[in-house]
């Protein structure tokens, strides 16, 4: 893989060897994919500070006083909220970024994310969503359309957002829209209790399935580079020696072995493991389509410097992976009328997604 | 090398520029001849850097990707690596554009410092740190003060240090708008400035070159003995409030951009900052009359 930052990540000896201008993009490219503070970890883990110029150093450090007041923030606001759903008997699981804080994981080194995850039973979604509305949560704005399209088809309803401090949580009631015709009741999934919170979070390797399941359904990748290390991390943790083959037999079992094949494919070729690698090489050669156009697409996300592709076969592989995540998101019959309508709105999603960047520039000069 | 020493086949579209701006150094990467032009006269007495050196902040600044818009009203878009953090405006305004674009870096990645919002000043022992809301006129007294002798630290972006308390000179171009450009230009025919950009969302714009001295002493660091808060109301006599301390804390606050992001070290620096301080809120429309008074305040 020639992406910088992954490197360094996987082998951050490597940084002796970096010229000035390399580390203006190291700097540059860690901050797009909020990639800062997770390498400054690794460095460390390493003992590779000495090789950091000093320059270099103070946008590490800056990226680490953002993450350490975001935990201090996360802490609380999940404090907050586990005692408001628990109080009305509303059992409810953390997803994700805001997880691996209250486990103190090494997930939470350095990662840098923007909302809450909680997930609830479908059942109660109303009466958690109201709960949360008790706390100052509200939805920004809901047309009739967006609660149907999120209420019916999706995974989770249209972000809360806290009316003073900004704080978003996405409420799920499941970890794939419903319908994807892979879903499957969130109950299946395992869980464990939070020591400190009134709050349960899934499971270690619960936790590779739902991340890795988000990331190779996705088809937009503002930050791959930091997901797919995410994973990596998340399967370092299962301390267990068979931990692919455990993986391989849950995604069997939820029916989730498409996108849990593809995810480790990346783990295990970068974390190095040959044999690993090739028994899941040769999983995902058994689907024609995956392995001869969905992993090289992969193979461009993951490699890329930036988000911005120019190639005409990168150009591809990103439009390939846009059509594939709406195709699994989405039956053919609900999905067209979607992306025409989505088509239509955009022009006027834009404009008023403008208006609100014009008032962070309008206060400077 | 100085920027002005740059040869002119360097300061054109498709070259990388690197430069120190301050404790900053950056590089532009432009499609917009304009804004080379501008950087040149000035930021003229800054340094240029070379290609292999390390940069805070990869700015771009590019027309847009649509085939149309490259012929009909073309447009700038600002990207500091792969983000986008503003909506695209007019090609006219490109070299306005990467000062706003450069405060919003600044702004928002270097805490280092405690950042506030707002013009930094000083001349024997008396530095005034002058926070203010757009339209308070803060730029115009500031443009007035160091073409008359006060040292410019900084006009928009304030920086105190969080390790030492004192604040870090910037010695950017201080921005005006509207009639200010005609007041300052009135007053000292002779100051460098950009081409006037007209009908911006600010209004029109002008960016004035800071005076050599203050490029001369942008390592020297200042403690801020003063924080006025200017305000311009048209028709009325000079009138003067000292704040307290903890108006002036809360004020600050206010106006700060990282506050909430440095915790118990923003905490020591702004007490520290306040620790005795003089604060005072200002009226006044008579801007001579202002020049005055800020002449008679002392350390």
């Amino acid at each position: 893989m020639s992406n910088l930052l992954i490197s360094i990540y996987n082998n951050p000896a490597k940084i002796e060897h970096l010229t000035l201008d390399e580390w203006s993009k190291v700097v540059t490219h860690g901050r797009d994919q909020n990639m800062l503070g997770r390498l400054w970890w690794r460095i460390q883990v390493h003992h590779c500070e000495e090789f950091v110029p000093n320059k270099v150093k103070i946008h590490f450090a800056n990226s680490n006083k953002f993450v350490a007041q975001q935990k201090v923030n996360i802490n609380r606001e999940l404090n907050e909220i586990a005692t408001c759903l628990s109080e009305r008997n509303i059992p409810s699981t953390v997803l994700k970024g805001a997880a691996y804080i209250a486990l103190s994981s090494d997930t939470s080194n350095g990662r840098i994310f923007n909302d809450i995850d909680i997930l609830v039973d479908k059942a109660q979604l109303r009466e958690a969503e109201i709960a949360l509305m008790t706390l100052g949560y509200f939805h920004n704005k809901e047309t009739d359309y967006d609660k149907r399209y999120f209420r019916e088809w999706m995974h989770e309803i249209q972000p809360l957002v806290h009316n003073k401090r900004f704080t978003t949580i996405d409420l799920h009631h499941n970890i794939l829209p419903l319908t994807n015709k892979k879903h499957f009741n969130a109950n299946r999934l395992n869980a464990v209790l939070l020591p400190q919170l009134k709050m349960q979070t899934l499971d270690e390797i619960d936790r590779f399935i739902h991340s890795a399941t988000h990331l190779f359904t996705e088809g937009e990748f503002p930050h791959a580079i930091r997901d797919i290390t995410d994973l990596i991390i998340l399967y370092n943790e299962i301390s267990d020696a068979n931990a692919s083959s455990r993986l391989l037999d849950r995604a069997r079992a939820l029916g989730l072995e498409t996108y849990i094949e593809l995810a480790l494919y990346f783990v295990l070729l970068n974390i190095g493991d040959k044999k690993g690698f090739d028994s899941v090489e040769q999983l995902i050669n058994r689907r024609f389509i995956t392995a001869q156009v969905t992993l090289p697409s992969y193979h461009f996300v993951f490699s890329a410097d930036t988000v911005e592709q120019d190639g005409i076969r990168q150009r591809f592989a990103l439009f390939w992976l846009y059509m594939r995540s709406h195709l699994i998101k989405m039956p053919i019959h609900i999905l067209i009328p979607h992306l025409c309508r989505k088509f239509i709105y955009n022009f006027k999603e834009r404009y008023l997604e403008d208006k609100s960047k014009d008032k962070q520039n309008d206060r400077l000069g | 090398m100085k920027i002005k020493e740059l040869p002119q086949s360097q300061l054109k579209k498709g070259n990388i520029l690197k430069f120190d701006v301050g404790p900053f150094s950056v590089s532009v990467d432009s499609d917009f001849d304009v804004v080379y032009q501008e950087i040149s006269k000035i930021y003229s007495e800054f340094t240029a850097l070379p290609d292999n050196s390390f940069v805070d902040f990869e700015i771009r600044l590019r027309t847009s990707k649509s085939f149309i818009r490259r012929f009909v009203r073309k447009q700038c878009i600002f990207s500091l690596g792969d983000n986008e953090p503003f909506t695209p405006i007019g090609a006219s305004q490109a070299f306005p554009m990467f000062e706003w674009g450069l405060n919003w870096c600044i702004s928002s990645h270097s805490h280092q410092y405690l950042i506030v919002h707002a013009a930094v000043i000083e001349k024997e022992g008396v530095c005034i740190v002058m926070p203010a809301p757009p339209g308070s006129g803060k730029s115009t007294l500031t443009a007035l003060l160091v073409y008359s002798g006060w040292r410019l630290l900084s006009d928009e972006l304030t920086l105190i240090d969080t390790d030492s308390g004192l604040i870090q000179p910037l010695a950017r171009p201080i921005n005006l708008k509207n009639q200010s450009i005609d007041v300052v230009q009135n007053a000292f025919p002779n100051a460098i400035h950009s081409d006037i950009v007209r009908d911006t969302h600010k209004g029109d714009v002008c960016l004035f070159k800071a005076p050599d001295s203050a490029l001369q002493n942008i390592n020297i660091k200042s403690k801020a003995t003063h924080v006025i808060f200017p305000k311009y109301v048209v028709n009325t006599d000079i009138y003067s409030e000292a704040m307290s301390q903890d108006k002036v804390f809360f004020s600050v606050i206010e106006n700060s951009f990282n506050y909430n992001i440095l915790g118990l070290s923003g905490f020591n620096t702004l007490t520290n900052f306040v620790d005795g301080i003089q604060g005072y809120s200002l009226q006044y429309s008579d801007n001579s009359a202002a020049i005055d008074w800020f002449e008679s305040l002392q350390s």
